[in-house]
């Protein structure tokens, strides 16, 4: 069982830190989770960390303080584990959210995306409504201060923008990995396959989600409830990207991605109407390099900034655990709003293949 | 010290003429005998190329024409013969970033093109269609697009220096803010970017190349597009390619 929680650095009283599980020890928990709950130790300590590979597990366990679990099963166990952190590979991400909810945590916290089909974003829904047992998603610019903000300009252009765009111009997850962290055993890069239509097919979804997910919740805001997303065209961008036109109740939607070789960033969120624009520029991946800047313009040209703030997406979800948690039911993310994003996501991703053609051979 | 160069303005360029001659005094002055300017400054809304014709047949020596809309490629064409003494001067396609931007270019092949402003989307793309062909772009092809009423999007398939490239063109109409128009170009270990003001300043842009090694930054002259053609004239040095005018607005067509 869990050894009990370091003392806080903090000289105050307060409540203990929470403790959290983590199954999967990758670069993402030791790039952005470590270190973002490292920033906030008076209200978190890791108690138990649990990965395939064992040396990775053991190696993680020991930088945190925690305990090296053997498996998800033994995080469930341990009532010192209140909540269960999934950083697995996507695949495994929809029965161990399930497993997590129906042992009862007091929160569940999954990395995106949450489901890779309808199916599986069905069966989760339904554990999350059936046990209540808050669970919140690891998209991050959600959760962004930048972002946060704004919304009350979100909620206006909501109803009138007319164009959205997301673009997202990273280099390869490694270079901000390093530049957050000192990996233990990064996970082998793929073998370079021939691009035919079934690996079109594989890319094209892994790029919806897993790159372009980061700020579909974002887009879907923008977008009016309860009418049908029409992917218009999908194309595979080399070496790893995507274009993609949707419409949706009179929006449309420009979908772009691009990963590379090169050290720049670029990742920008655009919502426009006829007399205002929303522009989100965001900090990479991985790196606490603080919040969004969001630039509001209107008809006169006078544009008003928000942030930089100090802290960026991944905190700001991490402190939405912790609200929970401690029992602020404002914290809580509604059921129905994580239902549509989910349905969004997978749709949206489906239906991009769908839209895949011959061109881009 | 040469002459300088007369100009005619058609009506609705007066202002304009007369804020190019004053930052080039120079090189040009006011015609003060319509009918011995040295070059005509012609408006390039609807039936532009026919009031070119008229102007060459009457003796002037050079027309620029001035953010040439579509027109009749048939029109256009005609004007073939004459085609050293006409000067197109296009928003986008002539600013004086273009030769930096398409120096930058080796090395990619995904163009973006991304513009926000208050004209009609359509007017946007066409103008995204000339730049393209600015930085080199050909054989230019549509594979797809989505028109929705302010917004325009397009993909496009298209090849630079033997090298297929795929282009997307976006468009959107606004009254907030200035006019917006965003080139980014991406290959497997470069990315491009330049954002190009509109042709009513002389803001900078500059052209930034990102790759493994480093980053380079190299800013245009502070100038707009339309004094940048007018030095050009005065240098001798413009040509146009009325052809790929021609075929670009064919191109337009067949989008929207």
């Amino acid at each position: 069982m869990t050894a009990a929680p370091p003392p806080s650095p903090s000289a105050s009283p307060g409540p203990a830190p929470i403790g959290i599980g983590f199954v999967g020890a990758g670069p993402v928990t030791q790039a952005i989770h470590l270190p973002t709950l490292a920033r906030l130790s008076e209200h978190f300590h890791v108690a138990a960390v649990a990965d395939i590979d064992p040396e990775v597990a053991a190696s993680v366990a020991r930088r945190a303080g925690a305990r090296v679990a053997t498996d998800l099963d033994d995080l469930l166990v341990d009532p010192g584990v209140e909540v269960v952190a999934i950083c697995t590979p996507p695949a495994l991400h929809a029965d161990q959210v399930i497993a997590a909810m129906e042992a009862g945590k007091k929160a569940v916290f999954c990395e995106k995306p949450l489901a890779t089909s309808a199916e599986e974003a069905e069966r989760i829904a339904e554990a999350a409504e059936r046990t209540g047992v808050p669970l919140l998603v690891g998209t991050m610019h959600a959760f962004d201060p930048g972002w946060q903000a704004v919304l009350p300009v979100v909620e206006e252009l909501a109803g009138t923008a007319h164009t959205v765009r997301s673009s997202i111009v990273l280099p390869f997850n490694d270079r901000f990995e390093d530049a957050a962290t000192e990996v233990v055993r990064r996970p082998p890069a793929a073998a370079p396959t021939e691009m035919d239509d079934a690996m079109r097919a594989a890319v094209m979804s892994m790029a919806v989600l897993a790159l372009a997910v980061h700020d579909l919740p974002l887009v879907r805001r923008f977008l009016p409830d309860g009418v049908a997303t029409e992917v218009v065209s999908a194309h595979v961008l080399s070496p790893f990207g995507y274009a993609i036109s949707a419409a949706c109740g009179g929006r449309a939607v420009d979908l772009f991605g691009h990963m590379n070789a090169q050290g720049e960033h670029r990742w920008e969120l655009e919502a426009i109407s006829a007399d205002m624009t929303l522009h989100l520029e965001f900090t990479p991946s991985f790196v606490h390099a603080g919040s969004a800047v969001a630039t509001v313009t209107g008809p006169d040209g006078v544009a008003t900034v928000h942030g930089p703030f100090d802290h960026n997406g991944y905190e700001g979800e991490w402190r939405v655990i912790r609200d929970i948690v401690r029992g602020d039911p404002r914290a809580m993310p509604a059921l129905a709003s994580l239902r549509a994003d989910l349905a969004f996501i997978v749709d949206l991703a489906s239906d991009s293949v769908g839209a895949l053609t011959k061109e881009d051979a | 010290m040469t002459a300088p160069l007369t100009t005619l303005p058609d009506p609705e360029l007066i202002d304009l003429d007369r804020q190019l001659r004053s930052s080039l005094p120079l090189s040009y002055a006011a015609a003060i005998d319509p009918g011995t300017a040295d070059v005509a400054l012609v408006a390039g809304s609807a039936q532009w190329p026919l009031r070119v014709a008229g102007l060459l047949g009457d003796g002037i020596a050079r027309a620029v024409v001035i953010d040439p809309r579509p027109a009749d490629p048939e029109s256009v064409r005609a004007l073939a013969a004459d085609e050293d003494a006409i000067v197109l001067s296009e928003p986008l396609a002539s600013h004086p970033a273009v030769s930096a931007i398409a120096d930058a270019l080796g090395g990619t092949d995904t163009l973006v093109l991304s513009s926000s402003e208050i004209r009609p989307a359509a007017d946007q793309v066409f103008d995204q269609i000339r730049l393209l062909r600015a930085l080199g772009v050909s054989d230019v092809r549509p594979l797809d697009v989505l028109v929705n009423g302010e917004s325009i999007l397009v993909t496009l398939g298209g090849a630079r220096a033997d090298v297929a490239v795929r282009v997307r063109l976006s468009a959107a109409t606004t009254r907030a803010g200035r006019p917006r128009h965003q080139v980014r170009a991406y290959g497997a270990a470069v990315v491009v970017s330049a954002d190009l003001p509109g042709p009513q300043t002389a803001r900078s842009a500059t052209v930034t190349t990102s790759s493994p090694t480093g980053i380079l930054a190299v800013t245009a002259p502070l100038e707009t597009a339309h004094r940048v053609t007018l030095r050009r004239v005065r240098r001798g040095d413009v040509a146009s390619d009325l052809e790929g005018f021609a075929t670009d607005v064919a191109l337009f067509s067949d989008l929207l």
